[in-house]
Order: structure tokens, then sequence, then C-alpha cells
């Protein structure tokens, strides 16, 4: 008896280049739809922090911070309270501002009302104004209640992305396309805080001289070739903020010369 | 910026390396694996393989020996990261198909090698098995063995 083994044909365990049409379509369609969904989502979850009662907010931070009752805490509190009035913070919410030594240009808000003042900062300014927009721009982001939206947002896409994608590469991927969206919602409110905070400084001291200090000293400390592109930035581009600014105040017809205060000595002076 | 390099540069820099590199040298592996399993399935004179249990009766009886052939083989970044996607809305593993088949017919032909090494002409009985050997925790990399074996018949002159 003869026996043989025939080769059967191919192409019927195996597809030949079947990944080509799994690459296209899972690649786009997939990260598409999770693109449309995460927005809705952050639209939606972001507008509903808007509305939760600020009492929970500071409930919650309130055990965050020591109150400090030094000379420099009282002279930013009154500063605060000032701007607050000025640019007409609503009246639900409180800010709490505290000094923090550290070498960082920084000055943040967070949840609770709680505005952080580094040091750094205020080595880097020169006059109160300078301070006041500065000041302002963080009261702005806690009456628009940023630091909250931005939880809530940053939550919520960990979420989606651990329901989807759990613990693999995939997870990594969205999360960077995630921190994208993020950063973009970050700048808008950067420039909706910049705006709220030019017409504070207007209101209290009737011009806006000295608004900008801080940028312009940002712009002379970094190196050229160091910037970041804007889309990859949490804040806008120094330039477009100065130069929004100065659009601004000639729009609503703001006095860009004006008497500018010096920061009082105690502010800088190094603790013994 | 070291923030930034970190967060952004680093972790899509690396994704996208990995990526083309399972792509293209995955790829260029895969089809010179083909080429060879298909030239060596071709040959003259291989060993016979057959499923049935009982080989046709022959006088004098020919000698028996166990024969197998087993392959581990590993999907590349590439196949992986197209898995992980097909996962999620299910259909046809396209890219693990293939590797599975390539680990299939390499084992069969391993198996025959070895049987032809004894003086075999016949394998009866053949069976396949797979197991996956790691990829049950995450991050790790997922490989599985095929192992084929058989009884193979050595004539007696």
């Amino acid at each position: 008896m003869h026996y043989e083994n025939r080769q059967p044909p191919e192409g019927i365990n195996v597809v030949a280049h079947g990944w080509k049409k799994d690459f296209i379509l899972l690649v786009v369609g997939f990260f598409a739809s999770v693109a449309l969904l995460c927005w809705l989502l952050l639209l939606t979850m972001a507008w509903v922090a808007k509305w939760t009662p600020f009492s929970w907010e500071h409930k919650l931070a309130h055990t965050w911070f020591t109150p400090q009752q030094d000379e420099r805490t009282l002279y930013l509190k009154n500063l605060a309270e000032a701007l607050g009035q000025a640019g007409g913070l609503s009246p639900e919410v409180t800010v709490t501002v505290h000094y923090s030594p550290g070498t960082a240009t920084n000055a943040f808000a967070t949840l609770g009302g709680n505005i952080l003042v580094l040091e750094g900062l205020l080595k880097n300014l020169t006059s109160e104004q300078g301070l006041a927009f500065v000041l302002a721009h963080e009261i702005a982001h806690v009456h628009h209640r940023d630091p909250v939206r931005a939880v809530v947002r940053g939550l919520s896409l960990s979420v989606v992305s651990g329901l989807i994608f759990g613990k693999t590469d995939l997870a990594n991927l969205a999360g960077m396309g995630g921190n994208l969206v993020l950063l973009d919602y970050s700048r808008q409110q950067e420039m909706e805080a910049d705006i709220w905070a030019l017409r504070a400084v207007q209101r209290h001291y009737g011009h806006v001289a000295g608004a900008d200090e801080l940028f312009l000293a940002l712009l002379q400390q970094t190196p050229e070739d160091w910037e970041v592109p804007e889309w990859l930035a949490s804040h806008p581009e120094l330039r477009n903020r100065i130069r929004y600014l100065g659009e601004l105040a000639r729009e609503n017809g703001f006095l860009t010369e004006g008497e500018r205060a010096p920061l009082p000595e105690f502010l800088t002076r190094e603790d013994l | 910026m070291e923030i930034f390099w970190a967060q952004w540069f680093g972790p899509l820099f690396v994704g996208t390396c990995l990526l083309a590199v399972g792509f293209f040298v995955g790829r260029h592996l895969e089809k010179r694996h083909y080429a060879s399993i298909l030239a060596r399935e071709t040959a003259p004179g291989q060993v016979l393989v057959f499923a049935a249990r009982q080989p046709p009766e022959s006088d004098p009886p020919p000698e028996t020996r166990l024969v197998s052939g087993s392959v581990v083989i590993s999907a590349d970044y590439f196949k992986r990261f197209i898995a992980g996607l097909r996962m999620l809305v299910g259909g046809r593993l396209n890219t693990y198909e293939s590797l599975l088949d390539r680990a299939r017919r390499e084992a069969l032909l391993r198996m025959r090698e070895q049987a032809k090494s004894l003086g075999a002409t016949q394998i009866f009985n053949v069976k396949l098995e797979t197991m996956s050997i790691a990829g049950h925790t995450p991050n790790s990399v997922a490989c599985l063995e095929v192992l084929a074996y058989g009884t193979a018949l050595i004539p007696r002159s």
C-alpha cells in the first residue's frame, strides 16, 4: 500500500497580512471612540464638579495646612481679601493664603480655597502689583472651582483608563493622550484666571502696571532652547500670556501706567 | 523640563521604538520562518505522519519508538499590541494565529527530523499539545510551547 502526506493549502489557518485590517480598524476606530467618550465624560464631570458645595471641599482640605499668624501671612491675607472683593469673588467660597519656604518660583491654589505662595516667587517680584496679579490669578482659580474640576477630571480619566485598559501597555498610551487633553483644559483655565486677575488688579489699584512683572522675570530666566511646545505645557506660553494681557488692557481701557508700590521688606527676609 | 521629558518623551519614545522593532523584526523573522517551513515540508524523502492510532499490519512488525518535537515561541511587541486591541472587541486574533501555526508546523518538522535520524519512515498516532508557559502576569512575555509526539515506525530489514 502506498501512503503520502500531501501539502495542505495555505491561507486557511492563517490569513496573510491579516494584521493590516486589524491595525487600521482597531487603532484608528478604537482610539477615536475612546477619545470621544472621554471628552464627553470630562465635560460632564467638570460641569458637575462645579456645582458641588464648596463646604465639601473645605471639609476635605482643612487639615492639610496649619494656620500661620506671622506678619507675612497677614499681609498676604489682607491683599487676597482686598483682591477677592475687587474681583467679585463668589460669596460661597473662602480663600486662605499660606506662605511656604521653597525655592520654586510658584504659587498655586488647591482644594478648599487654599493658596500656597512660595518664597521663590516673592524673591522674583519687586512690586505689590506684581504679587497682586499672581494672587488674584490663584483666587480666580478658586472662584472658578478649578482645583476640584482638575481633580475630578483626573480621577474620571484614571477610572476610564483602568476600566478599559487595565494594567496594559495600552493604558500608558491612553494615559498620555488623556494628559494632553487635561493640559489643554489646564491652559484654558489659566487664561480665564489671567483675565479675571487682570480685572481684579485694575479695580483694586485703578491701573494694571506691573501685572505682567512675573512673566517678564520668568521669560528672562528661561533659555530659549529649553522651551516646551505649548500643546505639551500646563500653562500658555509666557509671550502669549504677556501679549493677551496687553490686548485685554487695551480693549477694556485699563491703564498700563501707574504707581507701583514696592513689596514690604519683611516678605523676602530670611528667617533666623 | 526633566519632568516633561520623563512624562512624555520617555514612554512615547520607548513605546514607538518597541512597536517599530516588533513590527519590522517580527515580520522579517516570520517571513523567513515560513519560507523555511515550506521548504522543509515539501522536501522529498520526508517521514510520513498519521493521526491514526494503529499502523497497518506488516511482517516482520516494525520497531517502534516514541518521537517528539517541541517548539517554544514568543509573541513580539507588535503582535501583542494588536492582540490587546483585538481582545477589546473580539474576533480573529490574526497575529496570534500565525504565531501558533508556525509553532505547530515547526514542532511537526522537528518530530519528523528526530524520527528520520532514527531511521523511521512513518510516524503514527501523532498528537499535538500546546501550553502557555508565561503570560499569566501582566507585562510578562506571552510565549508558548507546542509539543508534537507520536510513535515512529522503524522498518526491520
